[in-house]
């Protein structure tokens, strides 16, 4: 018997050394993959031609957050598949999601009619799509008319462009893309709008997508997705803009992962080469990448991305008075909370209620300054009668719980009943939506420096009767709604405009009151270069490259 | 044994109606909108009347139960909502990494806890049998949330011998599997020594070492096979229980499998996809559940009486 016993366990001895070394072939890449974070002949970080600087392999492993869900590039319902599309997919124009404007991308050249209804694009000639057929007019009228017609099923049109109405091909480079109403989003729903080639979906229609047949004009070529797990591209060989961007490596290999500690161990442990989560790594998580230094650069920038309290406005709410909405913006400390939930330089301040990077940032509006003994001051001068004010919030939120816990406790220091309460997303929108709240915390983006989608987005939120309630809002609506509806696109106007509606919400505190602006923090191997990372929290992956001046 | 065969089955079957039943009730049950969650921020109310009259959310529910039930009866799970595809090619591409993954792990704690736990219980009060309940103890105690990061931070980030993340050989499958293997193999170790320990002192047990039959023989011929039923049950749930997927690994590890597809379906309200999940891997336990039945009435052929 126990001859028997000693057989047996030294068999899972055995199996345990032998599994063991199967592993420890592969080598810190992992599991029989190339090792990236090694070093091979280099290039410049703009070509793909060989240079002098440290080696390194091919294929660039990305670690992302981001995960898409579809391929269909006109229906995009999420960050993670426009992120996916940008390697594959191109737009008419572009932005740098700041308030520098638009660029051209398929599109030349462009201008917008007289009654600011019609935007008329003079497209390039010399594009092709990755399977080699030619990039016109057709392409792009088959495009909308594609979201339009199919509206109901394709998120395009309610996300972006709801008054988009059909295309013209005026010749075989240009296009005229017609809206019901002056639209002055309109180019934020051109960027937005990846051209998709007609030929290959009349043939196979949305099959195309779901065989994975990105037949786009972008830089890559998708050879690959596994839902959940990753996605892996190749260069495309024949991409038109090779001048402005012809990157090093092959091959992208973008890996989807849902817990960033497992991210990070996969980076440090050399199986990534870059770690970037929607939203930012998580402060407390950034110190796991302590001593990897000589490694890993920690990318930290500014975004647009704020913490938001949105207030109810139903009837009998205590926030219909003046003194209790100054109140609790006055008590609230914002360093504070940037020092000890966001480590000091996870956040900062807000100014006004526009982003510095947004058209109508007014730097003189400043920041509400802590003063709890005022805040107690008008609690007790309002009509405010103590009752419990639910704070609704969502776990999704990054640090959202830490955050409104410190907001409650600072608000009861001052006479303010708050209970903070957690809801699961699709609760705690639906509850947002049916005005079911007393005061919620939101995180939201402004995307592309426009802050006129957020203005829009507000109107929407609280399109329902409490808005009557609101002290001053036909003042604020006038001014929304002529914003909206202003014909053309004249920037100096429009920045006029946004000036306007960002004092009025400052100092009405009305309908949201800004908390901060959060930082975000990326991480990457040192050498890796290009990948884009906006202030409104949107990455293009797709621009990755290697920069061997910067490598380690 | 036929009749039993087909009683269990008929279970089976009854169970699987009442699942399904249960599942379309509760997840509509759950507050949230899914066409609410499907559109943008800026939709309006008649978007959201208009998503939820395409998603066949303005029927009554009787109604739209029904029509779940027809669907079902002609193999069609419906389509998610999020993906835009039929929710069983979807759960196709899963199903296999929860298969792998579920499969490795009880090899794993059949390896491990059958001899450990035979081993402990032919050695009660020795301290072979105390060694062998400390694993045990260790195994269970741990949580895998833990034990998952814990072996990745050595094997991966310090050791640099296996991946830390994602499906595809051998060594992918190493850490997922211990992490889910070993507290597995605890609890087995357990009900297998308990077993063995119970048997162990049956009568009939001391008849055949009168016989003068020698311990191994005890052991393996007479003891093991009657020590195994318990085991076997247990091994059965809990392999039932690993197809339904396992959330916290599969997270840890990056491993897609059905888990995590489930969690994220219910977080968004795709309704065909919770149901669809739902309903297979209730069969898939169920299954389970008859096939270990079945092999305990082979084992113990007194068990098909009644």
């Amino acid at each position: 018997m126990s001859k028997r016993i000693v057989v047996i366990i030294s068999t899972f001895l055995l199996l345990t050394v032998l599994l063991s070394s199967c592993g420890g072939q592969t080598g810190p890449a992992g599991a029989g993959s190339e090792n990236t974070g090694s070093e091979s002949p280099g290039t410049t970080a703009s070509s793909g031609s060989a240079a002098a600087g440290p080696e390194r392999s091919r294929t660039v492993r990305l670690g992302t957050s981001y995960k898409p869900t579809t391929m269909d590039p006109n229906d995009l319902r999420n960050w993670s598949s426009t992120v996916h599309a940008f390697f594959t997919f191109e737009t008419l124009i572009y932005t740098e999601h700041t308030a520098s404007g638009y660029k051209p991308q398929l599109a030349k050249s462009w201008e917008i009619t007289e009654d600011g209804k019609s935007w008329i694009f003079q497209l390039r000639d010399d594009v092709d799509f990755s399977n080699g057929d030619h990039f016109t007019a057709d392409d792009v009228v088959y495009t909308v008319e594609r979201v339009v017609s199919e509206a109901d099923r394709l998120v395009y049109k309610s996300y972006y462009a709801p008054t988009m109405t059909d295309a013209e091909k005026i010749d075989e480079y240009t296009v005229k893309i017609n809206f019901s109403e002056p639209f002055p989003d309109a180019g934020g729903a051109f960027v937005a709008l990846f051209i998709i080639n007609s030929k290959a979906h009349q043939e196979m229609g949305d099959d195309l997508f779901h065989n994975q047949l990105l037949y786009g004009t972008g830089p890559w070529i998708l050879d690959e997705w596994v839902d959940g797990q990753f996605s892996k591209f190749h260069k495309n060989p024949n991409y038109w803009n090779k001048a402005g961007f012809d990157p090093y490596f092959d091959n992208v290999e973008l890996n989807f992962i849902a817990e960033p500690s497992s991210a990070i161990a996969a980076h440090l442990s050399g199986t990534l080469d870059s770690y970037s989560a929607n939203g930012g790594i998580s402060m407390d998580m950034v110190s796991l990448y302590d001593g990897s230094e000589d490694r890993i650069e920690l990318v930290e920038y500014e975004t647009c991305t704020v913490y938001d309290m949105g207030l109810s406005f139903k009837e009998g709410s205590p926030w219909l008075d003046d003194k209790l909405r100054e109140a609790f913006d006055i008590c609230i400390d914002r360093q504070m909370i940037i020092d000890t939930i966001f480590g000091g330089t996870g956040a900062s301040m807000p100014v006004g209620s526009l982003h510095k990077y947004m058209t109508g940032y007014d730097e003189t509006l400043g920041t509400p300054e802590y003063d709890p003994d005022r805040a107690r001051q008008l609690v007790a001068e309002s009509t405010y009668d103590g009752r419990p004010i639910e704070f609704l919030i969502h776990p999704q939120i990054v640090q959202g719980e830490e955050v409104a816990l410190a907001l409650a406790d600072m608000a009861i220091a001052v006479g303010i009943n708050m209970v903070v309460k957690s809801e699961e997303f699709a609760v705690y929108t639906t509850r947002q939506n049916a005005g079911d709240y007393d005061i919620f915390l939101l995180s939201v983006s402004s995307g592309d420096g426009n802050p006129f989608r957020s203005l829009e987005q507000i109107i929407q939120n609280y399109n329902k009767p409490d808005v009557q309630n609101w002290p001053g809002h036909e003042e604020l609506y006038a001014l929304i709604e002529e914003t909206m509806g202003e014909k053309g696109m004249d920037p100096a106007r429009r920045a006029e405009y946004a000036k306007r509606i960002n004092k009025f919400i400052f100092e009405n505190r009305m309908p949201r009151i800004r908390l901060v602006y959060r930082n975000v923090v990326q991480a990457q191997n040192w050498g890796i270069a290009g990948i884009d990372y906006w202030p409104d929290g949107m990455l293009r992956y797709a621009s990755v490259n290697w920069d061997p001046s910067k490598a380690k | 044994m036929l009749v039993y065969t087909l009683r269990r089955l008929l279970q089976v079957l009854i169970v699987m109606f009442l699942v399904s039943l249960l599942v379309f009730t509760m997840i509509r049950m759950a507050p949230g909108s899914p066409a609410r969650l499907m559109l943008s921020e800026y939709a309006t109310e008649e978007d959201i009347l208009a998503m939820e009259e395409r998603m066949g959310l303005n029927k009554p529910i009787y109604e739209q139960f029904w029509k779940f039930l027809v669907d079902l009866f002609h193999g069609d799970m419906g389509e998610s909502v999020v993906y835009h595809q039929p929710v069983l090619r979807i759960i196709g591409q899963r199903l296999p990494n929860t298969g792998i993954l579920a499969t490795g792990t009880v090899l794993l704690a059949i390896l491990l806890a059958l001899p450990l736990g035979i081993f402990a219980g032919a050695n009660r009060g020795k301290v072979a049998e105390l060694v062998c309940m400390v694993f045990a103890l260790v195994g269970q105690s741990m949580a895998s949330m833990w034990l998952g990061v814990l072996l990745i931070y050595i094997f991966s980030v310090k050791l640099g011998w296996l991946p830390a993340l994602g499906t595809g050989g051998i060594e992918y499958l190493i850490l997922p599997v211990i992490t889910m293997g070993y507290p597995m193999s605890a609890g087995l170790t357990r009900v297998a020594r308990s077993g063995m320990v119970d048997t162990l002192s049956e009568d009939y047990i001391t008849a055949t070492y009168a016989k003068g039959i020698g311990k191994f023989e005890v052991y393996t011929k007479y003891a093991l096979r009657n020590a195994l039923i318990p085991v076997v049950t247990m091994l059965g749930l809990t392999l039932g229980i690993n197809l339904g997927g396992a959330v916290v690994v599969e997270n840890i590890f990056s491993w897609t499998g059905i888990g995590q597809l489930m969690n994220q379906s219910v977080a968004q309200r795709d309704y065909a996809m919770v149901q669809a999940t739902l309903l297979i891997t209730s069969f898939l336990f169920s299954g389970i559940n008859f096939l270990v039945d079945v092999i305990n009435s082979f084992i113990n052929p007194r068990l098909t009486l009644n």
